[in-house]
């Protein structure tokens, strides 16, 4: 049993380190993670190509699908269907809303991908991926996880709202409080030392404290 | 394959990235002349390579004439 829980445990994907290889069957073509090299790339999951949750949130990340691309951010779904379904469903989903879906979508038909990344959540489903999100940066490195259960669609602002977040940390150096949006005040990361925590109050940022410092940045 | 059919000749995406690598071309620049996203451009010339229509050279690809051919067909 103690085992069987490492095992479970090793699969699991890690917040700051390389996300998962792979080399999969999509609706674009045999994709590998490096093809991805450069870009930040959103891998999500949906439990299966015609049910109605997952249909909402496709329509959702396709007119998010702009919004990504001027943030140099690609999308690329994933379900145990077959790429068949994939199309079939992507065809449907244009004919019957008027929405085109630009991006890849992994047929994982052998679960291997959703195995890598701990897609599946056996006390939900046995046999469908959960909806979970993985924000991959250009470096290749897993930098946020979200999951959703199989009932609840997920929030595509949100989304935005976290690769905005992501990439104006790496930008600015800072990170970014509660209810962050862009334009709105960030946070200083708090000094790791006393000397530090003495200068902070003296370096004109915005301060309640030492260490809760926030400044406006500049456009 | 995204760039080849299976009656082995190239889509229509695969004939645009073999046009872009009749000059020797890196991805990068294959993406940008034919206005194909990066990822696309990078699994579609592993196609094409593998197809025979392309070669790679020092990180370049290069138009083969088995890729010429199929391009006059």
């Amino acid at each position: 049993m103690e085992e069987e829980q490492k095992e479970e445990l090793k699969r699991l994907p890690r917040l700051g380190e390389k996300a998962p290889e792979f080399d999969a069957v999509t609706t674009q073509g045999n994709l590998k993670l490096a093809d991805f090299s450069g870009s930040w790339l959103i891998l999500f999951s949906h439990p299966a190509d015609f049910t109605p949750v997952c249909t909402t949130e496709f329509i959702g990340f396709a007119k998010m699908f702009d919004e990504l691309q001027k943030r140099n951010v690609q999308l690329m779904g994933l379900s145990i269907d077959s790429v068949y379904s994939h199309i079939s469903w992507v065809r449907n989903i244009e004919e019957k809303f008027g929405i085109k879906i630009p991006f890849p979508v992994i047929a994982d038909l052998n679960k291997e991908v959703a195995g890598k990344y701990g897609m599946i959540m056996p006390g939900e489903s046995k046999t469908e991926t959960s909806r979970c999100v993985f924000v991959i940066d250009p470096e290749g490195i897993l930098r946020a996880m979200i999951y959703y259960p199989l009932t609840t669609g997920r929030n595509m602002d949100e989304i935005l709202r976290l690769i905005d977040a992501l990439q104006t940390t790496d930008k600015h150096k800072v990170a970014t409080p509660a209810n962050w949006k862009p334009g709105d005040e960030v946070i200083v990361p708090p000094p790791p030392t006393q000397e530090g925590a003495e200068e902070r109050l003296k370096e004109g940022f915005e301060c309640t404290d030492w260490y809760f410092c926030k400044k406006k940045l500049k456009k | 394959m995204a760039c080849v059919n299976p009656d082995g000749k190239p889509t229509e995406s695969g004939r645009k990235m073999l046009e872009a690598a009749k000059e020797p071309s890196t991805p990068e620049e294959v993406s940008s002349l034919t206005n194909l996203p990066l990822f696309k451009v990078r699994s579609g010339l592993r196609d094409l390579k593998g197809a025979g229509y392309l070669k790679e050279e020092q990180g370049k690809y290069i138009t083969t004439s088995e890729g010429i051919k199929v391009l006059k067909e």
